[in-house]
């Protein structure tokens, strides 16, 4: 309850942010100050306050885990759906399309196309959820092959109930739970995903990320300024990802 | 009689060893397939790019069209293919500009770093993380377990570059214990003398970083896996028996949790490489991640097209060997 509470806050102080176009970090000659009354945070190297750089970048990292976690799960229960009762042949060469998928380190390509695309919020989305489809098409293809065959769907069946009845009101919404799980699950990796491309340097410089917060950071492990640089997008980054663990059922917490 | 069925049966045994190579084949022609289409689909062609120069000489369409058919860039697309595909097999992989080297050669000297880091986490990863998770799921109850679990929770919401990041710091920086990046140590480099005990020196940090990250999802896994063990009657009559502690973690739940466990070495393997990516990166240390980082800042795209090849080259290989294994362990006639 106080997870659920505490993530809608965060919602909302992101909503504020992004309506009000409110933090706009401005250099200054304050180059590198340690945390103070005026710089909560500090500044870093180019004098911005780093409190204001961590609530720039909350918007962001709030809609690419909600994108990238509907996008590839929409797409793996159409597709799941599709292969469960469309049969043998599609089903097949999509199962050998995830095995290609899934034995790929994700952030492979995606550093390639990052290389290559230089992307902004938008184009991470699309990237990151490209690649996060298969996993939820294998746990939906399952879960539906399961649910096909249970005495509901079994009777509906007997009474000439049709493939789109039957996923309507004796499969989808039995999978809600799962649903849910694999929302939470999608949404975590591409909160790490994506900071891990902006740790690499490798997104839009435009584009506000927490990742892009560590990388400055790093530069800085030379100087003191690194121990009040890492601790703001660290904790920030943390406490999003252990609020969204928090959320998932108890059984398939685990399984990322 | 008896001898054909013999030979029947030991040939579906090679068959049964077979699949799990056969079955990455598709992966690897998509492999190939991209890694040609990501350096062909870039803008500018060679040709351009040879013809560039700060000698602004004038350079008529009939030299560009003269180039590209000596390049072969003339030819249907799936010849030029083809030939690259041909080169690929002989062990050309083309030329850097970056490292002013054949790509071969310079993937050659990167990939014993990156194959000996994730050679050596992978295993470190599942005995830092099944160990634990099967105590602590053993008593899921007492306080340890539940602090451990706590622990492991913290551990899973930080990326690997964050781990790598602040063992860096931690151990390197502020204690200075370790080194701060690099494979080998100055004067090793300069003398050329290399020591086993200045590898293991400059390898423990990341290795460290790479088998925590890694250990979360063993840890996980044998925490779940103890719980259902521990149901079981046997477990029940061992504990009557006064087995306790380490002796009934090593022979009872160990063996019983160890299938499962190694099942999911594949699996974890892609995981494991790219957060290697990472941590090189973060270490400086001389591997395929920094080379591929540093490829791509440089857009030196016949290496990127190494690094890539090379890569999934490993997870392709080392899935198959894994598998591989799992099947001739598992295989009971």
């Amino acid at each position: 309850m106080v997870a659920r509470s505490l993530l809608l806050l965060i919602c909302l102080l992101a909503l504020f942010c992004w309506y009000s176009d409110w933090p706009q970090p401005q250099m200054s000659s304050q180059l590198l100050h340690p945390p103070s009354s005026d710089h909560w945070l500090g500044t870093d190297a180019l004098g911005q306050d780093l409190l204001a750089r961590l609530l720039q970048a909350l918007p962001g990292t709030l809609a690419t885990a909600l994108a990238c976690g509907l996008l590839p799960l929409l797409a793996g229960l159409l597709l799941a759906s599709l292969s469960a009762l469309a049969g043998n042949r599609l089903d097949r060469i999509l199962l050998k399309l995830t095995d290609i998928f899934m034995i790929m380190p994700a952030i492979l390509p995606l550093m390639i196309l990052a290389a290559l695309l230089e992307p902004g919020l938008g184009t991470v989305i699309i990237l990151i959820s490209i690649l996060s489809w298969p996993d939820d098409f294998r746990v939906l293809r399952a879960a539906i092959r399961r649910q096909l065959f249970s005495d509901a769907v079994l009777t509906a069946r007997g009474f000439g109930a049709g493939p789109a009845y039957l996923l309507r009101w004796h499969v989808w919404p039995v999978l809600r739970p799962l649903l849910e799980a694999l929302f939470l699950q999608n949404a975590r990796r591409s909160v790490m995903l994506s900071a891990g491309l902006a740790f690499l340097g490798l997104t839009d410089p435009r584009m506000a990320n927490w990742g892009t917060l560590l990388l400055d950071a790093q530069q800085q492990i030379h100087h003191a300024a690194f121990w009040w640089m890492l601790p703001g997008p660290l904790l920030a980054m943390t406490t999003l990802i252990l609020l969204l663990n928090s959320l998932s059922p108890e059984e398939r917490k685990h399984q990322a | 009689m008896r001898g054909e069925t013999a030979q029947t049966s030991a040939r579906a045994t090679a068959l049964r060893c077979l699949r799990p190579v056969l079955d990455n084949l598709p992966a690897l022609a998509t492999l190939l397939i991209c890694s040609f289409l990501l350096l062909h689909s870039l803008p500018g062609s060679q040709a351009d790019a040879l013809l560039t120069s700060d000698l602004g000489v004038a350079v008529t369409a009939e030299d560009h069209t003269r180039l590209q058919a000596r390049l072969g860039l003339d030819r249907p697309l799936w010849q030029q293919f083809g030939s690259w595909l041909g080169g690929v097999l002989r062990g050309d992989l083309g030329y850097s500009r970056l490292y002013a080297a054949p790509v071969a050669q310079v993937l050659a000297d990167t990939l014993p770093w990156t194959l000996g880091l994730v050679l050596v986490a992978l295993p470190l990863s599942l005995l830092t993380g099944a160990l634990p998770g099967l105590l602590a799921g053993m008593a899921p109850q007492t306080g340890g377990a539940k602090y451990l679990f706590a622990l492991v929770t913290l551990l899973s919401s930080l990326p690997g570059f964050v781990i790598a990041l602040l063992l860096l710091s931690l151990f390197g920086f502020t204690l200075g214990w370790f080194p701060t990046g690099g494979g080998i140590s100055l004067e090793a480099r300069l003398s050329g003398q290399v020591t086993l005990a200045d590898l293991i020196y400059h390898a423990l940090l990341p290795l460290l970083a790479l088998s925590l990250h890694g250990s979360v999802r063993y840890f996980y896994l044998a925490w779940g896996l103890a719980q259902q063990i521990s149901r079981r009657p046997f477990i029940r009559y061992a504990r009557h028996r006064g087995i306790r502690g380490a002796g009934l973690l090593w022979r009872w739940y160990l063996p019983n949790a160890m299938p499962e466990l190694l099942s999911r070495l594949s699996s974890s393997l892609p995981g494991i490489l790219g957060a290697t990516l990472f941590v090189e990166v973060v270490f400086s240390y001389p591997g395929a991640g920094a080379l591929m980082l540093d490829a791509i800042n440089n857009r030196d795209y016949p290496l990127l097209q190494g690094c890539l090849l090379l890569t999934g080259g490993i997870v392709l290989l080392g899935n198959s060997l894994l598998d591989l294994i799992t099947t001739i362990l598992t295989d009971r006639g």
